[in-house]
């Protein structure tokens, strides 16, 4: 449990009271709506977004009880249902940070949103070609979710090989992958793979089997994950067969957002976009901050004026907040929320990076 | 394995159709002998006549619509209850040679759907499940092929009085009838006589021919061990598995529980031992699935969300460290032990702190008086809708209905006539959770009458369904006398082998085939 505590008390220090504990669980997650997309820029917690999806609610309760009988925690003043570090917190999170590190694979944030997909693909065909090379043409596949069933179906399509040579490439392009990062990344990776005569292990199965804490093996899936993923979409003529199971028309925002941006590109305006697609103004409020908070170049100031921008930069400033409502309070009617949350995200970069 | 033989019918005939279906059976499927009541079924059915049949679990009912698939024009139609069951019959049939299957369920994606639609006239099998057989464009594309045999798989999920009542089943008769009503065939492994009026009534079975086998699986032999509480269950456990044969699958009640147990068989025993529940995500399960059926496991603790459709034939033991809610339950999960005929034991422990277990969870599959009536007024006000079937149902469970409960409101309030309100329904839906509640109260009471029974358990178990015992085997059960030595592993069955964990080897071993 102790890597769990290491990655929960992480999070309640960088937050320092100002979310919920509901919070920090949907940023873990990955839950895809505005709240944890933006908490993940403006607290530089992005690595951490979506990093255990699999995490159920009473297990990450369990780990916060846990916390809280040891001392670790107290309630916050600034936010209902919020806690922070005590001394006694704050001085064994140094401890735990001596011990453990996140994996370096677990940076590579950049296709978040296809992580999921993408190893349910890669299962999928593993497992698949394990079957076909060993003469078997029917089997209890990993998933049946149709769009995953399809693009592996796909995959197998174009590729005018046959079966065992295939194979043999997936098998020689995913020794190379994995033999760039370390060997308890690729164990963990492997070991979740299913196949001819063999099931994959499961995490939890895998973290006794390895001896190793489940909230570890986790991150370390993860890592390996991202890291393949970063590879393969920067390096993909050095995998031709893997790179192909990239989908490589979605960026980082999420699907909802991207087609948003679509009508901002046409120079459409927030009402005309809200109208278009019978969104409130609030969901595309919503998507602009998630827009700026993932494009560099993403220009604000059709919504939000230098003005309000520097007055709002400089209440951050002064009182050392990402709260809304704190700032607000401040700024009272100079500034929207909408317009707060658009300077933050456009400055989200500028105050204390991420390692 | 002996006794087995004996009860089997050999394959030589002199009616020119089964000697047909004899050669089926042994080119296809690689058997050298029909089972009890399979060529009945096959001949009736070769007869255009339509069949009822009662066949205990593991005795080789799919073979029943297997073998003439083969021997009849057009396609064979399988209605099924489950996604896992057909996605097991449909790898079986495909391991034994067959391309020409498909199955037809929501899980398909609309690509896919339209494919096999398509191509309908193509394929010799087509498993579907119940609603998709309501959709206007499915039953227009069947009309227009040739359906030679309509299977209803699991039948008595038509019925009210079974333990799994499927309320689309009730209009399959409907849908046999629009296909030109092709030869029925209504399997089902256990059903009492009531269960049998409902399934024969609803599928205008009158006339049809009758084969019921009896429920009783000679080779497994049934154990019965009342105990203090769960720490002596715990321990008995332990014991048992320390010397009896693998592989094994022990029940239990609840999620914790399973996951409880595999700690610790886990911890004492060093076995290769895994969990599997309902609360699992999906690619969780399917891989503990796989790892049993692939040999990997020796010991599976599960609920009864593990079972259905999992073809696995050397089960030797199975344990219920909590007793299930009626009989049929019981046969059909102990059903799953020694397919292949091999000697297999059924071991169910029991206390008295078991008892209150069983009425809570059938309470739990009907809603209350207050939240009914609260339901049936925001219907009626517009505040919820029964469009949207999923949102429905997901709202009701967010507010703290159970799955089970909130299908029976759904199932009741889409019977509603059109221009009455919601809360017209009230006393009937009232009436019908007590009638169903007092059925399975009778059921379990049943169940507690078998286990306390001081009677041969499989004689008392065949009375429940109008049975009486013809054969005893040498291995009966507790009441009978019989050691659990009997049951000893050898020292030759060893655990096998771990889990590969190098990822170079295991990566190797997947995707390297064996002439490399």
């Amino acid at each position: 449990m102790t890597y769990g505590y290491f990655l929960f008390l992480q999070l309640v220090g960088r937050f320092n009271g100002e979310r919920s504990l509901s919070g920090i669980y949907h940023l873990l997650k990955g839950k895809q709506s505005a709240q944890p997309i933006q908490d993940s820029y403006l607290y530089h917690v992005r690595p951490f977004f979506h990093s255990l999806d699999t995490l159920k609610r009473d297990e990450f309760d369990r780990v916060y009880e846990e916390c809280k009988e040891k001392d670790w925690l107290e309630p916050s003043d600034v936010q209902q249902e919020s806690v922070r570090l005590t001394g006694k917190g704050a001085a064994f999170l140094a401890t735990l940070r001596r011990k453990y590190t996140l994996p370096e694979g677990i940076y590579l944030t950049d296709y978040i949103n296809e992580e999921t997909s993408f190893w349910l693909k890669l299962q999928l065909t593993v497992q698949t070609l394990s079957e076909l090379v060993h003469g078997r043409n029917a089997f209890l596949p990993v998933t049946r979710q149709p769009a995953v069933t399809e693009s592996v179906r796909h995959f197998l399509q174009i590729t005018p090989i046959d079966r065992e040579k295939l194979s043999g490439h997936v098998f020689e392009e995913l020794s190379r992958l994995l033999a760039e990062g370390p060997d308890d990344e690729a164990n963990v990776l492997v070991g979740q793979l299913s196949g001819f005569g063999t099931g994959g292990l499961t995490i939890d199965q895998l973290s006794h089997q390895l001896e190793r804490d489940i909230f570890e093996c986790r991150m370390l899936h993860k890592a390996a994950i991202r890291r393949m993923m970063d590879h393969l979409s920067t390096r993909s003529g050095a995998y031709p067969f893997l790179s192909r199971l990239l989908d490589r028309k979605r960026g980082t925002l999420s699907l909802s957002a991207s087609r948003t941006f679509q009508y901002i590109n046409r120079g459409c305006s927030l009402e005309e976009i809200s109208q278009a697609r019978h969104l409130s103004r609030g969901t595309i409020e919503d998507h602009i901050v998630e827009i700026a908070l993932k494009t560099n170049d993403f220009s604000c100031s059709p919504y939000l004026s230098e003005e309000v921008d520097q007055s709002v930069m400089e209440v951050v400033s002064q009182i050392q907040t990402r709260q809304l409502k704190r700032i607000k309070e401040r700024l009272h009617d100079k500034a929207s929320y909408f317009q707060i949350r658009l300077s933050l995200a456009k400055h989200a970069g500028e105050y204390g990076g991420t390692r | 394995m002996e006794k087995e033989n004996k009860r089997n019918v050999p394959v030589c005939s002199n009616n020119p159709l089964i000697a047909k279906a004899g050669d089926v059976l042994r080119h296809v499927f690689g058997y050298d002998s029909f089972r009890p009541g399979q060529k009945r079924v096959i001949s009736a059915l070769l007869a255009h006549q339509d069949v009822f049949a009662m066949m205990p679990t593991g005795s080789g009912k799919s073979i029943c619509y297997q073998i003439p698939g083969y021997l009849l024009p057009g396609l064979v139609l399988i209605v099924s209850p489950l996604l896992s069951l057909m996605e097991d019959q449909v790898v079986s049939l495909r391991r034994a040679g067959e391309k020409k299957v498909r199955a037809l369920s929501s899980m398909l994606s609309f690509q896919e759907r339209v494919r096999v639609l398509k191509h309908l006239d193509e394929f010799r099998f087509l498993f579907i499940s119940p609603e998709m057989l309501q959709k206007p464009s499915v039953l227009s594309a069947l009309q227009q092929v040739k359906v030679s045999l309509f299977v209803v798989d699991e039948a008595h999920c038509i019925s009210q009085w079974g333990h799994e009542f499927r309320p689309d089943y009730m209009h399959l008769a409907e849908a046999r009838e629009k296909m030109g009503s092709p030869v029925c065939l209504a399997l089902t492994a256990t059903a009492d006589r009531r269960v049998r009026e409902d399934i024969i009534g609803h599928l205008h079975l009158e006339k049809s021919k009758q084969v019921l086998e009896s429920v009783d699986r000679p080779n497994i032999a049934l154990v019965v061990r009342k105990v203090k509480n769960n720490a002596e269950k715990i321990k008995r456990l332990l014991a048992l598995l320390r010397t009896a044969k693998w592989p094994a699958m022990v029940y239990c009640s609840s999620r914790e529980w399973t996951e409880k147990l595999t700690e610790e068989i886990k911890s004492a025993l060093d076995y290769r031992t895994a969990f599997y529940h309902g609360g699992m995500a999906s690619e969780d399960r399917r891989k503990i699935q796989n790892q049993f059926l692939d040999g990997e496991l020796d010991v599976l603790c599960c609920t009864n969300a593990f079972g259905m459709g999992i073809n696995k034939s050397d089960v030797r033991l199975i344990v219920h460290f909590h007793y299930p809610a009626h009989l049929n339950a019981y046969l059909q999960e102990i059903g799953r032990a020694g397919r292949d005929g091999g000697q297999s034991l059924a071991v169910l422990y029991y206390s008295e702190e078991d008892d209150r277990l069983p009425v809570s969870l059938i309470d739990s599959n009907y809603p209350d008086e207050t939240m009914l009536r609260n339901v049936l007024i925001r219907l009626d006000q517009g505040q919820l809708q029964t469009e949207d079937e999923h949102q429905f149902m997901t709202l009701l469970q967010s507010e703290g209905v159970t799955e089970v409960a909130a299908r029976f409101i759904l199932e009741q309030v889409k019977k509603k006539p059109d221009k009455k309100p919601y809360l017209s329904t009230f006393d009937d839906c009232l009436r019908l959770v007590k009638e169903r509640r007092a059925r399975q109260l009778d059921d379990l009471s049943k169940m507690r009458r078998w286990i306390r029974g001081t009677d041969c358990r499989r004689k008392s178990c065949l009375h429940f369904f109008g049975e009486k015992l013809s054969w005893r085997p040498r291995l009966c059960c507790d009441r009978c006398g019989l050691e659990i030595k009997d049951f000893q592993r050898r020292e030759t069955d060893r655990s096998g082998m771990c889990f590969e964990l190098n990822w170079e080897r295991r990566l190797r071993r997947l995707l390297i085939g064996r002439n490399r």
